[in-house]
């Protein structure tokens, strides 16, 4: 069993980071992307080149799936949201459909179809050991990924919560045109939440990408439907929310694969999310207020 | 001029273009050209349901694929297990997809519509997951196999024509009710909500039954498009019904143009064609698919045919409507 | 300005470029067309590409020796995604090209069944290198396949497993997809008849990469044996989880993993991996090292079982269309019918007794990072 909740939570931090950006791109622009697993997906095979060319180092690695993250989401911004700030919801939704299949598809033009992984020579350079607990065996990559989910959320809450650019940051979230008026640039702030979103988007991809060191061009389709319903289930604005659902939804699914049939765990996190959606609405920890998307 | 002369003359566009549609496989004579028109009258009912919503309503199902496919599964079953024959279980089928709609609008709809938005997408997951998982009743990943070949009236239905003539029945089907659906009171309250709910229930109009129904009306006609495909195409399996191909009707919808019934057709014709035509660029395919989509997006938000309210209306069958324009996303009197 | 430019120019535009590509057809002459209905796209690209580089290969080399009764072989490779709707979409328009005198695929057993009752009405020769659903060649008298059923290789390698390995408590994990779920019956069925308990089938979802739940529940019931049927990604994340979780068993594979992948992918997780295989690169058998040398030279990277297979059918299409001539459809299913022993880089094929043919599975695994012939 305590197998099985480290399982869990490891699974479940993965939600929970990719969750995170959904969270602030949506509370931000009231958006919803579908391009944020594709985000995932460049970080990872940014990750993946540097460390199979440049230098097996993490912290360099990271560094550049930050730096091209922020980049590609700027750019997706521009193009789904910028020019469409008054057009109906569905324009930047279609726009993000068709980049994610357009970085889809171009990621197996450039890195092939195939599963690409860093080649073990490399990776035993990285060295994470592992220790044991009570018969588990956990990799110090496994705490890593942990952490590294809890330490961007604090920090995150933080600048949202406790800095000048988070006050303009929600400002702009709940009006925009009034933060405007009183002088924010609000599309300077629109580019950067996206860009700090996807950012949280690669540096999961590099994380998890080397965890299972397996990176191929559709590897970001899956979690991104998962992260966004955890997102969901954390009430879609809420920073601490989208973490805990998605910690939650991964320890479920575990110990659903653990009681009952493996083949159901999938539906476990959209059953929860329409759970959560008829039930209560605002989330997990949501308080009164609903949620309206752009021209609802 | 007499009336009947005048009103032949004013309807000669559309006579025009049924008798096209009429001998359309006259025309094009090769089977896979039939076969290509027969896959557009399919999207076109899917992304015509498609638009009820989006279009008239304003609300987003970014999970319409799943109605598709309850229909279609639903359709296959009643008529493999249940022994119905093929007019009664297409019916049925849309019912069935129907009273899933209720279920799904009914609670999420109490409010924003945001939350119906993320609900279709969940239960269209849900949906994918259980016919993929679900051995004993769906066949899971192997799909169901050999689903008869419908037949009316006595008459087996087989050949590409015949398929089409049933398709494009269809198509006309659901144009003329929702022609004369949304000129009538249920239309026009629809429109309402749309542009201002708030003001809509101050004149008395109910925002949440109107749009429960809107959403029952739409999986309704998702379901006979779905019972079509499955006994047209004979296999049916659960990858036809992923989220994917909800974001491709959402694609058509928008490329087309919405809040009218032309838009839909154009936007459904155009997006099984590109693919067909690219189909040489092989890997490259998809790399255009999702290129156009983009690109139409910035420069023509409103879709081709989103420009306008056309009437497409039979001149016989109402009076002559009064005259409209739509700019931006609102319906405004002629100034 | 620009952008009322662009407003007109853009829909414009699309319809020039649709245009253009309605009107580039290729350009028929001295040539015989096969259609190769694969997936280029999605999830199962990579075979959809490997079909496309053998058959390629093939062609290539029986048009520098002056084609087929004269004329040259063209390869028309549609892309279906791996979705059955666009296989029926493809096969309908193969089949409406007088031209298109056979095809090969699809790469799924749904996709090929799907598109099997267009090509049986039309009378073309369907050719699956991989589908290996039990009922895709009873879907009418045109369809042929070159892998082996899952009927035999399933028994095959439980027979292997209880019988010869006197293994006890299996549990397998195998991927949910259309082939995956037969795979997993008949080595069930199999091994249960021959006495072994099975512990545990643990089903996941293609695209799924996260298996320390289901292992960690499988290693609890303490198998002497863990089947996998799954694809080389797959299985190199399962055992590499396992090894981290300290759970070592035996573990076997139907030919799917057999790539080069599998050890590139599966480090030394993958050690002593037993694999029941239709082709192995240092079978010694001459068409088998043929083909490893061809695809090497003209690649660069050692060929994998899919690459093998669709190699095979390629041959199997020339061949059939020397004996049956380029003109007449309906004649290469009974000139396929009447080869006798053709030997392939998979085996010896023949489809006079059914269109299933009945090759020997060579047992190979995994020693020191290379693919052995397993000697027990």
């Amino acid at each position: 069993m305590f197998e099985q909740l480290i399982n869990g939570l490891t699974q479940g931090s993965v939600y929970a980071l990719l969750a995170l950006g959904f969270t602030l791109i949506f509370g931000t622009l009231r958006m919803v992307t579908f391009a944020h697993g594709e985000v995932y997906m460049v970080g990872a095979y940014v990750g993946f080149e540097i460390i199979r060319l440049l230098a097996p180092s993490f912290m360099l690695a990271i560094l550049v799936a930050l730096a091209a993250t922020a980049l590609l989401g700027v750019i997706i911004e521009i193009l789904s949201f910028h020019f469409l700030r008054d057009a109906p919801h569905v324009t930047s939704l279609l726009v993000t459909i068709g980049i994610s299949i357009l970085l889809i598809n171009l990621a197996q033009l450039i890195w092939g179809p195939e599963t690409k992984s860093i080649p073990y020579a490399l990776l035993d350079q990285l060295d994470y050991g592992e220790f044991e607990i009570w018969g588990v065996y956990i990799t110090y990559l496994q705490i890593a990924v942990l952490m590294v989910t809890v330490l961007l959320m604090t920090a995150l809450y933080l600048l949202i919560n406790k800095t000048k650019l988070g006050m303009v940051i929600r400002a702009t979230a709940q009006d925009y045109e009034a933060a405007y008026a009183m002088g924010v640039n609000v599309n300077v702030v629109f580019s950067m939440a996206f860009a700090i979103g996807s950012m949280l988007g690669g540096v999961a991809g590099v994380l998890i990408g080397v965890y299972y060191n397996l990176f191929y061009p559709t590897m970001g389709q899956l979690y991104g439907l998962k992260a966004f319903s955890a997102s969901v289930v954390g009430g879609l604005m809420s920073l601490p929310g989208s973490v805990v659902a998605g910690l939650l939804i991964g320890v479920i699914e575990t110990f659903a694969v653990e009681f009952g049939a493996s083949s159901l765990r999938h539906m476990i996190s959209f059953l929860f999310m329409i759970l959560i959606l008829l039930f209560r609405p605002s989330g997990l920890f949501g308080g009164k207020e609903l949620i309206q998307a752009r021209g609802d | 001029m007499p009336r009947a002369l005048r009103s032949i003359l004013a309807n000669l566009p559309y006579i025009g273009l049924l008798a096209l549609a009429l001998a359309l496989p006259s025309l094009l004579g090769n089977a896979y050209y039939i076969q290509v028109a027969i896959f557009i009258g399919i999207y076109i009912i899917l992304v015509l349901s498609l638009n009820l919503l989006n279009g008239y309503i304003g609300l987003l199902s970014i999970g319409h694929a799943a109605f598709y496919g309850i229909g279609a599964y639903a359709s296959a079953k009643l008529m493999m297990e249940a022994g119905l024959p093929f007019i009664l279980a297409m019916p049925a089928a849309g019912l069935i997809s129907a009273a899933f709609g209720y279920l799904i609008a009914k609670p999420t709809l109490k409010l924003s519509g945001i939350y119906l938005t993320l609900a279709t997408l969940g239960f269209n997951m849900i949906l994918f997951l259980v016919l993929q998982s679900w051995m004993s009743f769906t066949n899971g990943p192997l799909g169901i196999m050999g689903i008869p070949q419908p037949s009316l009236f006595g008459r087996e239905i087989s050949s590409r024509p015949q398929y089409y003539y049933l398709i494009l029945a269809l198509v006309l089907l659901t144009l003329f009710s929702m022609q004369r659906l949304l000129n009538c009171r249920f239309g026009r309250a629809l429109l309402a909500i749309r542009e201002d709910q708030l003001a809509a229930e101050a004149m008395g109009i109910h925002a949440a039954r109107y749009k429960i129904q809107a959403f029952v009306l739409a999986a309704f006609y998702a379901g006979i498009a779905g019972s079509f495909y499955a006994h047209f195409v004979k296999f049916i399996s659960p990858d036809s019904f992923y989220i994917y191909e909800s974001f491709i009707l959402l694609a058509m919808l928008a490329l087309g143009g919405q809040g009218n019934l032309v838009g839909p057709m154009v936007g459904a014709a155009v997006l099984v064609l590109i693919p067909e035509l690219f189909r040489f660029l092989q890997e490259y395919r998809m790399i255009v698919y999702g290129s156009v989509l983009i690109v139409m997006m910035l420069v023509r938000r409103q879709g081709l045919l989103g420009g306008k309210n056309y009437s497409l209306r039979l001149t016989w069958f109402d009076p002559p409507a009064e005259k409209k324009y739509y700019r931006g996303d609102k319906f405004l009197p002629e100034e | 300005m620009f952008k009322k430019m662009m407003r007109f120019a853009a829909p414009i535009l699309s319809v020039l470029l649709l245009l253009a590509g309605a009107t580039i057809t290729a350009h028929a002459g001295d040539s015989v067309k096969i259609g190769l209905s694969a997936p280029l796209t999605g999830d199962w690209a990579e075979y959809g590409n490997d079909f496309k580089r053998s058959i390629t290969m093939v062609f290539d080399k029986v048009n520098k020796e002056g084609g087929v009764h004269g004329k040259q072989l063209q390869l028309v490779i549609m892309d279906s995604r791996g979705d059955p709707k666009e296989a029926v979409l493809i096969a309908q328009k193969f089949v409406a090209n007088p031209e298109i005198i056979a095809e090969i695929g699809d790469f799924s057993s749904s996709c090929s069944m799907a598109a099997a009752p267009v090509y049986e009405k039309a009378n073309m020769t369907q050719l699956s290198p991989t589908a290996s659903h039990m009922d895709f060649t009873k879907k009418g008298k045109n369809m042929f396949r070159v892998v082996t059923t899952q009927g035999i290789e399933g028994p095959f390698n439980a027979r292997w497993a209880v019988k010869d390995l006197g293994k006890k408590r299996i549990a397998t994990i195998y991927i949910n997809n259309d082939w995956g779920v037969d795979a997993n019956k008949f080595f069930v069925q199999e091994a249960k008849k021959l006495g072994a308990e099975v512990v545990a089938q643990e089903a996941f979802v293609p695209g799924e990469k996260d298996f320390t739940a289901i292992l960690t529940k499988v290693k609890r019931l303490k198998p002497d044996l863990i089947y996998l049927p799954a694809f080389y990604a797959d299985a190199a994340a399962i055992l590499n989880q396992a090894k981290r979780m300290h759970f070592k068993t035996t573990v076997m594979a139907p030919g799917s993993l057999f790539s080069e992948k599998t050890i590139e992918l599966g480090g030394k997780a993958v050690e002593g991996l037993l694999v029941a295989a239709n082709y192995f690169n240092t079978d010694p058998r001459p068409a088998a090292q043929a083909f490893n040398k061809a695809y090497q030279a003209a690649y660069g990277k050692e060929p994998n079982m899919f690459a093998a297979l669709a190699y095979d059918a390629a041959g199997l299409m020339v061949a059939a269309l020397k004996a049956a001539g380029v003109n007449d459809r309906s004649k290469i299913r009974f000139a396929l019918e009447g080869l006798k022993d053709y030997q392939g880089a998979t085996g010896t094929i023949s489809y006079a007794n059914g269109h299933d043919p009945e090759k020997e599975l060579l047992k190979i695994t995994v020693k020191n990072g290379k693919w052995v012939v397993y000697n027990p």
